[in-house]
């Protein structure tokens, strides 16, 4: 394992495994790794746990720029003392990198702050497969980056190409990512957050599209009784509480910032309730089965997690297929997920102002090798069968690339994208369709 | 040198003999010189009109096979609307004009190329629902302006840029292949732009489009909004004194204006991290008053009869809300920050015109009212950065453009800059337009000693004030400046179209 | 020696914007029905519209280009209705209607008008009329026991459709004498000449207009009456190009929406309730403004000197005919998607040269009163009446206003 300390050792790894024809795979975060750092036995592990510091935070730009070590653990007090927060994935383990999370599309909670994909993701700092170092957006000059008088936070470009759009969900075969900026938006100074119960999860669904269109929830997620239970509940007895919600779950939250926040919670408040009896749904602030305050449970939302075990592997391992389906086919994908797996945990979260929602599936089987591999490849026929249904995969871990990667003319494009910036494909060779 | 007989017949053969013309008086709609543009514009040997992304393809490889260079067209208002040298031919997308699909409950239209903006707004205003149209006119090709082109628009302060509503792409690369880009390419609709893993999104638009040079675009999904306002716009009058009635206790527009950029700056910052108003912008006063007026002998009187300084750094808020009550929230906030910024409100009578044309698509259809001044102008910088970053470089101007504006080198109007917030004030984009005289024959080496002033003051303060050209020797010498960005894009140029037939 | 040259600051004005091919964001409405142009909506090619006429009429006056067959064809099959004017002049200083009349000045000069204009040309040479008819069978349509009155000082000119359809003529008398106006028919009037300056026959048209003109100022006519949008238009915007107009021109919509406001015109309900659409016919809306010379210096930033007076269609007459369809009980009006200022043309003017694109714009506007809901499109210009009425089944009837009205006057007898 090689451990860069700076974008100068990464050049150095880069141009010497080109030398040598030995391939790289960028390691950010500490363990479990959900999806496998690396499944080539011939590589070299780049590990950025040393490359953890959180380079700026900005509070009139709302940004922060760190490398790629740096865990939302330690990002998140620190943006907290600057009156900032992240859209943060759902529960993102502590020692999660930061930088990872966003080139991996992890789904956001809030989807009013997304505006593309790619949110929060804002400009980075690359080094290609050439050994050249490359900064995108307005990062990429002019001069370097200490000259450059920018905030250095614009994502597109430089000129007529998206070049940050190459290393996300990319798992460093396009280049390994030193540092990124990153989207910050105003920690709320009061909040209110809501629960909506529901048997199935269609009006769910429904209401959250109608919701994220009016554009009124700060964070919002579906969650299945299983999944929503060992997420909040700290204890086996909080577990138990919690599994007596209806099947399906949906957290609405509305804040207020700086100026007036009593008005701004009320009056959204106001229109979640409206949106709740127009789609003759439920909507409670302390429902009966919370073990613990509400207030409680908002504050395990918005952080990362940070206790010993992380939520999803509280039952030991787990196996998950995530996939991206627009509004009107996200209910007929989870439908079909739950009776394919009646005891999967489900999540389902409005990405990009809701347009498309984030669907994952959560497999538990158990210790065992054999278990997880049964596991797996039951996910994959699962997510073979959820195509028709609309299910895609922007994110292909995994066997996924052999559901995706079929149509010649953009294989044949992305390969020579590929080509281009990393020419002898020293970069995380074997993995997507390289 | 016009085509040969045989290529003639064989283009004719792709696209029907009513869709391609050679007829000089035909190819002389698409090579006259325009006043903004100094050069004259080279004829193409043939205008094909073709009907579908096949046909297109078709013609490219065809035009790779016999060397000649391809340029595609839609409203042909930008200089990249032309041939680029002899051997060529025009594509126009007229008839490729289809509005594919407007799903609502997923909120997005599929249109192809030839669909305009007075076509595709309305439609989906039906709808409730609405998208980032760019300031080009009715006229402009929705497609163009978000998949090829810059393309900032009026209303992205609530929302964002117009290339975060780019979602699914068909293309035609310059090979002749017809590629499709995210959640397409593996059949599962329009509805995301990413590819699956690395996304060749990234080919397709940049902070600037590739005006067709690394493939024509043939279909787009755009991503729709919530339009906070009537399905239909009641107007009145007729043109030029058309009104626009907007029915609703939830939409008020104020402007206010300033007279330093900083504070507008903490105004726009302070609206932002608020999270309210629909639109906030800094306008640029001269297009305003040409909007306002109906001939240029009208804007004369009135630029000098005071507009000109009750304009001068105008900030324009549109408030939309769902509520009244929601609306005076926003109104209290809106004042506050007013009060601590130092804006006033301009005249009753000034801000009377917003009022009474309050739709921004409507307003900046009239924003081809900048022409009535001889058709002249030029947007500079037009770039994009944090609202501090672009209220600091717009600042800048004021060191150098008074040699240009007092010396009557260029129109007398150094604040004409505008900063249009988006994402809620967490970037803007700036653009400096200038109009000079073109009956003036000096006015062009102004126009180029005030672009190169104006480069050489960004360059030395390191500003972000525009994204770099990456082609040519210019290209060359300013990618240096930008992680070498030409390189890379040269790389990606030769790897999509190694002929160089998509025009240079 | 044509115009073009007085025009050069229109043609290197245009920066290719497309205003002058889609209709103003205050009509929009949609997919369909957006396009104002009829020439560029049928044939796609940039060349054909506004923008590519004024394209054009620049290489001719730059001597780059030469007249051809094809061009003349496209540059007559133009309807001149006056849309991309009206379009580009909401948000320009350009004359473009004004170049194309010289481009087809031009044309003309240039020896390349089409054989079937120059037929026409040659029969209101003639016979002072566009169909070449004996001008003595002009009266003989009339009523023998008409009563004029012969010293009246308005007159009711009846332009050249009395030769095919007198019935609109009659109407008109009819309108004019239940209202009791005083007015009185020219034995000697000839063509309007619009036709002749559209054509870019210029001095025949001056010629034809001076005849005209000086008939009326001899016969002491103060104000004209016409039930044709042609004429009117024609009266009110070329005629002060060539000649002294001190005389009033009034379409015969605006007599008698003045009748009904005065009360003095008493009309009888349809027999059942009947939706119609208006079209507006170009001449009598938004070509149909007073023209007011001017000649002066455009200096730098567009600054005209003198002040120049502009028509961009806003004063074209647009409501009357509508009041009086609205009098008329039992009538529902509805709007088309383009009207007013912004009205799609009904295609007449490319009948002679170009017949498949004057079918073609003449069934745009059929389909889009169609979609209104309209039982009938009434309109009151013979040349929309021709183009809005073709052979065989069509989506909706047409009307002519004046016919319509005069049939619904209520007699006294009725009353």
């Amino acid at each position: 394992m090689l451990f860069p300390e700076s974008t100068r050792d990464v050049q150095d790894l880069v141009l010497e495994a080109r030398r040598t024809g030995t391939p790289l795979v960028p390691l950010s975060s500490g363990p479990p790794h959900f999806h496998g750092a690396s499944v080539n036995p011939a590589a070299e592990t780049v590990c950025f746990s040393r490359m953890d510091h959180i380079l700026q935070i900005d509070r009139k730009a709302r940004y922060a720029r760190v490398e790629a070590g740096v865990t939302f653990g330690a990002l998140i007090p620190k943006m907290r003392e600057k009156g900032l927060r992240l859209n943060l994935p759902f529960l993102p383990r502590a020692n999660k990198s930061a930088l990872a999370s966003a080139l991996e599309k992890e789904a956001v909670l809030i989807p009013k702050y997304q505006y593309d994909y790619p949110d929060p993701l804002l400009t980075l700092e690359v080094v290609f497969g050439t050994g050249d170092v490359f900064r995108t957006g307005s990062a990429s000059g002019p001069g370097t980056m200490e000259e450059n008088s920018s905030d250095k936070v614009l994502p597109w470009g430089p000129g007529s190409v998206d070049y940050y759009r190459l290393f996300t969900a990319a798992q460093g075969t396009f280049g390994l990512v030193t540092w990124a900026t990153l989207k910050a938006e105003v920690l709320p100074s009061l909040s209110r957050l809501f629960f909506v119960q529901a048997e199935e999860p269609g009006p769910l669904v429904r209401l959250a599209n109608h919701l994220c269109r009016e554009r009124i929830p700060d964070e919002l997620i579906i969650l299945d009784r299983r999944n929503f239970a060992q997420a909040f509940g700290d204890t086996p007895e909080e577990e138990k509480a919690l599994s007596g919600a209806a099947p399906w779950i949906m957290l609405c939250r509305v804040c207020g910032f700086d100026r007036y926040p009593e008005e701004r919670v009320d009056i959204y408040s106001g229109y979640v309730r409206e949106a709740c009896a127009k789609f003759d749904l439920p909507c409670e602030t302390a429902p009966a089965f919370l073990p613990c305050t509400p207030e409680k449970l908002e504050e395990t939302l918005t952080d990362c997690d940070r206790r010993e075990v992380c939520w999803k592997c509280r039952r030991g391992p787990e196996r998950e297929l995530v996939l991206l389906a627009p509004p009107s086919k996200t209910t007929a994908i989870a439908e079909a997920i739950r009776a394919r797996f009646p005891e999967a945990g489900i999540l389902l979260q409005p990405q990009v102002q809701g347009r498309a929602f984030r669907v994952e599936c959560d497999l538990f089987p158990g210790e065992g090798e054999a278990a997880a591999a049964e596991a797996e490849e039951a996910l994959f026929r699962m997510a073979r069968e959820l195509m028709p249904l609309g299910a895609y995969y922007d994110r292909p871990y995994g066997r996924l690339p052999e559901l995706v990667y079929t149509e010649p003319v953009s294989l044949d494009a992305i390969r020579r994208l590929k080509k281009i910036f990393d020419p002898d494909g020293i970069l995380n060779p074997g993995k997507l369709c390289f | 040198m016009s085509l040969s007989e045989e290529l003639y017949r064989e283009f004719a053969a792709i696209v029907g003999e009513k869709n391609i013309s050679r007829e000089e008086y035909i190819l002389a709609g698409n090579r006259a010189q325009t006043p903004e543009i100094p050069m004259a514009h080279k004829s193409a040997d043939a205008i094909l009109l073709p009907g579908s992304a096949e046909e297109v393809a078709q013609i490219v490889r065809l035009c790779n096979k016999h060397r000649i260079e391809y340029v595609g067209v839609v409203a042909g208002c930008i200089p990249t609307a032309y041939s680029t040298r002899e051997n060529s031919i025009i594509m126009h997308f007229k008839r490729m004009n289809r509005i594919l699909e407007i799903n609502e409950e997923d909120r997005y239209a599929v249109i192809e190329p030839g669909v305009r903006h007075i076509q595709l707004y309305p439609e989906v205003r039906k709808r409730g629902l609405s998208y980032t149209a760019a300031a080009v006119g009715p006229g402009g090709s929705v497609l163009v302006n978000i998949a090829c082109t810059g393309g900032d628009h009026h209303v992205q302060y609530g929302t964002s840029r117009p290339t975060r509503y780019l979602l699914g792409v068909e293309m035609v690369t310059p090979e002749g292949e017809i590629l499709r880009t995210g959640s397409l390419q593996t059949g599962s609709g329009w509805f995301c732009p990413e590819s699956p893993g690395p996304s060749l999104r990234s080919i397709v638009k940049g902070y600037a489009g590739n005006a067709g040079k690394l493939g024509i675009v043939t279909k787009i999904a755009v991503a729709l909004d919530r339009c906070k306002g009537p399905a239909e716009i009641r107007t009145e009058g007729i043109s030029p004194h058309h009104k626009v009635f907007m029915d609703s206790d939830c939409s008020r527009v104020y402007v206010f204006n300033y007279k330093d950029i900083q504070d507008v700056c903490r105004a726009m910052l302070a609206l932002g991290e608020a999270e309210v108003c629909a639109t906030v912008q800094k306008y640029f006063y001269l297009p305003l008053t040409l909007m306002m007026t109906d001939s240029a002998n009208e804007f004369w009187k009135k630029w000098t009869g005071g507009y000109k300084e009750a304009l001068s750094m105008p900030l324009v808020v549109h408030i939309a809300a769902h509520s009244l009550r929601e609306r005076e929230y926003e109104e209290k906030i809106l004042f506050d920050v007013v009060r601590e910024t130092g804006g006033e409100r301009i005249p009753r009578e000034l801000e009377k015109w917003w009022e009474e044309h309050m739709d921004y698509f409507m307003i900046v259809s009239r924003l081809q009212s900048v022409l009535r001044l001889g058709g002249s102008w030029l947007p500079q910088k037009a770039g994009a950065e944090s609202v501090q970053h672009m209220c600091d470089v717009c600042e800048s101007i004021g060191t150098y453009i008074h040699d240009f504006t007092d010396t009557g080198k260029i129109f007398d109007a150094p604040e004409n800059y505008q900063i249009i917030p988006m994402e809620y004030s967490h970037f803007a984009s700036n653009e400096l337009l200038i109009m000079w005289d073109r009956t003036d024959p000096k006015a062009m080496s102004y126009v180029g000693e005030l672009g190169a002033v104006s480069r050489a003051t960004d360059a030395k303060r390191h500003f972000y004030s525009s994204s770099p050209g990456v082609a040519g020797k210019a290209g060359e010498a300013t990618g240096r400046l930008y992680s070498n960005v030409h390189v890379w894009m040269g790389r990606i140029r030769e790897a999509f179209d190694p002929f160089y037939q998509s025009g240079l | 020696m044509s115009d073009l040259n007085r025009f050069r600051y229109t043609m290197e004005s245009c920066n290719h914007c497309g205003q002058c091919k889609w209709i103003l964001p205050s009509r929009m409405w949609g997919w369909d029905f957006a396009e104002v142009c009829p020439i560029h909506a049928r044939y796609g090619f940039d060349a054909c519209s506004g923008q590519g006429l004024l394209n054009m009429a620049r290489e001719r006056m730059e001597n780059k280009l030469q007249w051809s067959e094809g061009m003349a064809k496209l540059v007559h099959g133009c309807t001149a209705c006056g849309a991309c004017d009206v379009n580009c002049k909401s948000v320009r200083d350009m004359e473009l209607q004004e170049t194309i009349y010289a481009l087809r000045q031009d044309c003309a000069e240039s020896g390349f008008l089409p054989e079937a204009k120059r037929r026409t040309a040659e029969n209101i040479r003639k016979t002072g009329n566009r169909h070449g008819l004996p001008p003595e069978e002009r009266l003989a349509r009339l009523p023998e026991d008409l009563t004029e009155d012969e010293n009246a000082d308005t007159v009711l000119f009846l332009g050249c459709d009395i030769y095919r359809r007198p019935e609109t003529a009659l109407a008109a008398i009819r309108i004019l004498k239940a209202g009791g106006v005083r007015f009185r028919i020219l034995r000697e009037e000839r063509c309007c000449g619009a036709y002749l300056w559209r054509a870019g026959l210029r001095e025949q048209a001056a010629e034809q207009m001076g005849q005209n003109a000086r008939l009326f100022r001899e016969q002491g006519i103060r104000t004209v009456i016409t039930a044709c949008a042609e004429c009117f238009g024609s009266f009110r915007n070329y005629y002060p190009r060539v000649t002294e107009t001190p005389f009033e021109t009034k379409h015969i919509t605006q007599i008698a929406a003045e009748l009904i406001r005065d009360g003095r015109l008493r009309l009888r309900g349809t027999e059942k309730p009947l939706t119609l659409t208006y079209h507006d016919p170009c001449m009598l809306g938004r070509l149909s403004e007073t023209y007011v010379p001017w000649e002066g210096e455009i200096r730098s930033y567009g600054l005209h000197v003198p002040e120049k007076h502009w028509n961009r269609g806003e004063n074209g007459v647009y409501d009357p005919p509508r009041e009086v369809l609205k009098a008329i009980p039992g009538v529902t009006l509805k709007e088309m998607v383009r009207y007013k200022e912004e009205a799609w043309c009904c295609g007449a003017q490319a009948q002679e040269t170009d017949p498949d694109l004057a079918a073609f714009t003449a069934g745009e506007r059929l389909r889009e009163a169609a979609f209104t809901g309209a039982e009938a499109i009434v309109s009151c210009c013979p040349y929309c009446r021709d183009a809005l009425s073709p052979e065989g089944e069509q989506p909706v009837r047409y009307l002519d206003l004046t016919e319509f009205l005069a049939a619904h006057i209520r007699e006294e007898a009725e009353a």
